[in-house]
C-alpha cells in the first residue's frame, strides 16, 4: 500500500517536471517572438577594391545604379575582392558569400570643379551554399579629397531594401535604412570601404 | 636719398600687392539654420536644384535662413542670410519597412558680410535626407560646391561635406566644411 502511494507520488512528480519543462519552453518560445520584432542598430561594412569600368556609361547590372540619368555623363565603378560584414556587437551576422558592388557616378552633375558628384550605388550579397542574402541601395555625394592626404569620400544614405540575415535564433527576413559613409582611394589601390549604419527591422 | 625713398615705397607697394593677391586654401566652415516650407509639387527652378532625374520631385524652400560661423574655425562666408532651395527626388528614395532616405539636389544663395565686406555666393548641394535613425532628427548627409555661376562676390571657391538635419517639422540645421580657397 505504502509502495503504491510512493509510486503514485513519483509519477505525479515526473508529470509535474515534464509540465514545468514544457511550460519553460513555451515561455521561451513566446518570449523569442517579440525579441525578433524589435529594431536593432547595426553597421554593415562593405570592403573591396573599386575601379571604374573601361566602358563608359552607367552601371546596368543592378537596378539602382541604372537610375543615373541617361541625359548626364555617368561612369560605372564596379568592385572586386568585395566582402560584406556586419559590425561586431550586434545580433546579425553575414556568413561567407559573394558580394557584388556597382556605383554609377554622374560626372556631369558635379557641384563644382573640383567638387562632389552624385553617386547611385547598390550592394548585392548572396550566401555561399545558404539562404542568406541582402540588397542595399544607397545614394551619396562622392567628394574629391578634402585634404591632399585624404581619399575621396562618400557621404549619403540608403536602405537594406530586402534581406535574409542570420541571427542567434536563425535566419530572419529584415529591412533597414541608414546613413552611408565611405572612402575611395582612387590613386592608391582603389580601396573601398562603405559603412551603412542602419536601423534594421525584423518582422 | 630721394631715390632710396621712392624705391622703398615702390617695394612696399609691390609687397602689398602680393599680399592682396595671395590666395590660401584652408578648411573652412559655415552653418545654415532656418525653417523650411512644406514640400511643394515638382522640382525647384533655381540653378542646380532645377533637376529631377525621375520626374517625381517636390521642392522645399528655406527662406531667409541664418548663415553663421563655427566657433574656433575659419569661415566660408562670414555671417548673413541664405535662401535655400532643395529638390527632393522621391522616385530615387531608398525604402525599408521602417524608414527611408530621399536624395536631394539644392542651392543655397548666400548674402553675407565677409571680412567686413558685402559678399554673395551660391552653393550647389547634393545628398540625402533620411528618416530619424539614432535621434529624433532626420539626418542630412551630402556634399556641396561653390558655384561658378553666378560668380561669387568677395567669396572663395571650393567644396566639401554637408551634415545636419531637416526635420518634418521644418527645422533645418546644416554644417558645411571643406577646403576653400580665398
Amino acid at each position: 500500500m505504502e509502495a503504491r502511494v510512493r509510486n503514485q507520488r513519483l509519477r505525479e512528480e515526473r508529470i509535474m517536471r515534464k509540465l514545468i519543462v514544457l511550460l519553460t519552453i513555451a515561455i521561451l518560445a513566446l518570449g523569442a517572438s517579440p525579441v525578433l520584432a524589435i529594431t536593432v542598430h547595426q553597421t554593415f561594412i562593405v570592403t573591396g577594391h573599386l575601379g571604374v569600368t573601361t566602358s563608359t556609361g552607367k552601371c546596368t547590372s543592378l537596378a539602382y545604379p541604372a537610375m543615373c540619368p541617361a541625359a548626364d555623363t555617368c561612369v560605372c565603378y564596379t568592385a572586386t575582392k568585395t566582402s560584406l560584414h556586419t559590425a561586431k556587437g550586434g545580433p546579425l551576422t553575414i556568413p561567407p558569400g559573394t558580394t557584388q558592388v556597382a556605383v554609377s557616378v554622374d560626372t556631369k552633375d558635379t557641384t563644382s570643379k573640383p567638387g562632389c558628384r552624385p553617386a547611385w550605388g547598390e550592394i548585392q550579397y548572396n550566401q555561399t551554399n545558404g539562404p542568406s542574402n541582402a540588397t542595399i541601395e544607397f545614394f551619396a555625394s562622392l567628394c574629391q579629397p578634402l585634404a591632399p592626404t585624404l581619399p575621396q569620400s562618400f557621404s549619403g544614405g540608403g536602405a537594406l531594401t530586402k534581406g535574409l540575415l542570420v541571427t542567434p535564433v536563425g535566419p530572419v527576413s529584415a529591412t533597414g535604412f541608414g546613413t552611408a559613409t565611405g572612402t575611395y582611394t582612387g590613386a592608391s589601390g582603389d580601396n573601398l570601404t562603405l559603412d551603412l549604419t542602419a536601423a534594421v527591422f525584423a518582422p | 636719398m630721394n631715390r632710396f625713398a621712392i624705391g622703398f615705397t615702390a617695394l612696399l607697394f609691390a609687397l602689398g600687392a602680393t599680399q592682396a593677391l595671395a590666395v590660401t586654401t584652408a578648411q573652412r566652415y559655415a552653418t545654415i539654420t532656418g525653417t523650411a516650407s512644406g514640400p511643394a509639387p515638382n522640382q525647384c527652378t533655381q540653378g542646380y536644384a532645377n533637376q529631377c532625374p525621375t520626374s517625381s520631385c517636390t521642392c522645399v524652400q528655406v527662406p531667409n535662413a541664418v548663415v553663421g560661423k563655427v566657433t574656433g574655425k575659419l569661415s566660408i562666408a562670414g555671417a548673413g542670410t541664405a535662401n535655400l532651395f532643395l529638390t527632393f527626388d522621391n522616385g530615387l528614395r531608398t525604402v525599408s519597412s521602417g524608414g527611408s532616405c530621399t536624395p536631394f539636389f539644392g542651392v543655397a544663395q548666400l548674402t553675407t558680410t565677409f571680412r567686413g565686406k558685402p559678399s554673395s555666393e551660391t552653393l550647389n548641394l547634393n545628398g540625402v535626407n533620411c528618416s530619424p535613425l539614432t535621434t529624433t532628427n532626420s539626418p542630412v548627409l551630402g556634399g556641396f560646391g561653390i558655384s561658378k555661376s553666378p560668380a561669387p562676390v568677395n567669396g572663395g571657391k571650393g567644396y566639401g561635406k554637408v551634415s545636419g538635419f531637416l526635420d518634418p517639422s521644418g527645422s533645418v540645421s546644416l554644417t558645411l566644411h571643406g577646403p576653400i580657397t580665398e
